[in-house]
Order: C-alpha cells, then sequence, then structure tokens
C-alpha cells in the first residue's frame, strides 16, 4: 500500500516532523536549541538528526568554540522539498486545500 | 502509510500539519523576538555619538580646537566601542537564535533596496537639518538624534512587521490552516 504522493514516512514521524518543521523557518541552528525548544534527549535528538542527514533532509556542521564542541543544523534543499511535498500530501488527506 | 505502516487518515493528518505549524511558528517567535535593549543600545551609541558634534562649537569656543578634536575622538570610540559590543552580541543571538536575514523582505535585492531607502531617508534629514539649522555638525547631530529615537522607538515594532511578514509567507498568519 503507498500513501500519496509527496507523502514521506521519514519525515512524518512525530519526532521528525517537530524537528523539520522547527528547522524550516531557521538558518544554522544551535543542537541545544533544538534539543531544549522539542523538550528531546541528547541521543534522541542526536539518533533523529542523524536519520535525517542521512536522508539528505539536513545538513550538520560540527566545530568547536573554545574548548567546546558545538553542532549546528539546517535544512536541505532537498529536505525542504520532501517537507513541502509531505505536507502537500497531509493537506490532501485532510481534504481541503489550505 | 505512517512509520507503524497504518494508512494515515484524516484525523492523524490534521494533527501532523496542526504539529507542523506550531513548531514552525514557535521558530519564527524565537527568531524575531530581539530583546528591547538591543534597539535601545543602538540608540544609545548614536545618542552618545551625537554628543560632540552638538557641543562642537561651544568646546571650541570655551575650550579650544584640541579639546574639540579630543572629544570627537572620544565620541566615536564610545560609539565604536558600543556598536562593537551590539554587533556581538547580535552574533551570538544570531547563532542561537538564527533568523534567515533575506526571508522577512523575500530577497537579498530587497534588503540592499531597503538599505538603499533609509540611507536616502538620512540623506533627505541631513539637508532638511542643514537648511533649518544652517550648521554642519548640528545638523549631524540633529539626524543622530532622530536616528537614535527611531532606533528605540521603532526597533521592535519593526521587527514585529518583519515576524508578521514571515508568518503570513508561510502560510501561518491564521490561527487555523
Amino acid at each position: 500500500m503507498t500513501g500519496p504522493a509527496g507523502f514521506d514516512p521519514l519525515i512524518h514521524a512525530h519526532t521528525r516532523l517537530s524537528i523539520m518543521s522547527f528547522l524550516l523557518p531557521l538558518d544554522w541552528t544551535e543542537f541545544r536549541l533544538v534539543r531544549d525548544e522539542l523538550e528531546l534527549s541528547d541521543s534522541a535528538l542526536s539518533k533523529q538528526l542523524s536519520t535525517l542527514e542521512q536522508a539528505g533532509y539536513l545538513e550538520m556542521r560540527k566545530a568547536f568554540r573554545g574548548k567546546r564542541p558545538q553542532t549546528t543544523v539546517r535544512v536541505t534543499p532537498a529536505g525542504r522539498a520532501a517537507f513541502d511535498g509531505h505536507v502537500e500530501a497531509l493537506r490532501r488527506i485532510v481534504g481541503q486545500r489550505l | 502509510m505512517n512509520p507503524t505502516g497504518q494508512p494515515v487518515g484524516p484525523t492523524e493528518a490534521a494533527d501532523a500539519l496542526a504539529l507542523s505549524r506550531r513548531r514552525q511558528r514557535e521558530a519564527i517567535a524565537i527568531a524575531y523576538d530581539t530583546p528591547w535593549w538591543y534597539f535601545g543600545g543602538i540608540g544609545a551609541a548614536l545618542a552618545v555619538l551625537s554628543v560632540p558634534f552638538f557641543a562642537d562649537v561651544w568646546i571650541e569656543t570655551h575650550l579650544g580646537r584640541f579639546v574639540s578634536l579630543l572629544t570627537y575622538v572620544v565620541g566615536i570610540a564610545v560609539f565604536a566601542a558600543a556598536l562593537g559590543g551590539l554587533l556581538a552580541a547580535v552574533t551570538v543571538r544570531q547563532r542561537t537564535q538564527p533568523a534567515k536575514p533575506t526571508e522577512p523582505l523575500g530577497s537579498g535585492r530587497a534588503i540592499v533596496g531597503a538599505i538603499a531607502v533609509f540611507a536616502v531617508t538620512l540623506g533627505v534629514l541631513w539637508a532638511l537639518a542643514y537648511a533649518v539649522l544652517g550648521q554642519q555638525s548640528t545638523a549631524n547631530g540633529t539626524v543622530l538624534v532622530i536616528t537614535a529615537v527611531a532606533a528605540m522607538a521603532l526597533g521592535r515594532p519593526l521587527q514585529k512587521t518583519l515576524r508578521d511578514r514571515v508568518l503570513k509567507r508561510r502560510g501561518l498568519d491564521k490561527e487555523t490552516p
């Protein structure tokens, strides 16, 4: 059984949908901001970010600020396209043009 | 199908859309919530810079040219230090609450246009001030004070306008989809 065109099961998972939605309006965003705002543990967020990165939906940048590691993340153009397609599919399921 | 393999129904889809909208709105609210003191700081720095311009003639007459020059140097140094501090704070803020700089106006070209309008407005203000006051340094000071007051008074409302534009561009300006 396949979903409607554009429907993306990878994005649809609750946590990943939250992450993608939160990151979409933002530029490079610190890991800790996403973690704190979405109330996720470090490991849970890491795992979901890796999944989205492997799908090509996010890009991650790891750097050091002083001695502290700092990870920032942002949505790629492919991620944005997939997200937009997914939202369109959801709208079609709901049955109203938004 | 959802991640558990079940077909996605209208209720689940509507919930997912609501979640997505809520998260986007939260992110935008964070990105466009610069504290008032950033704008207050810009205004205060400009106001400090205006002092040597207003006091120029008096200082030169009563205290001499050297002190007048020194006042300018100190004024510019204070302004530069304040501006540097603000830029550092903005950099930190942009890192932790990162708005997309081109989004409110839609493109880099629109930003350049907005800066051009700002520069022309300043030029016109200066010309008016010079025409009325008849003295260059006082006109400089007046424009700086007007800009300082504008930054303090309009900073937050302008940011709210930019935020509303972003919400509208993303179709998030209404409570319900």
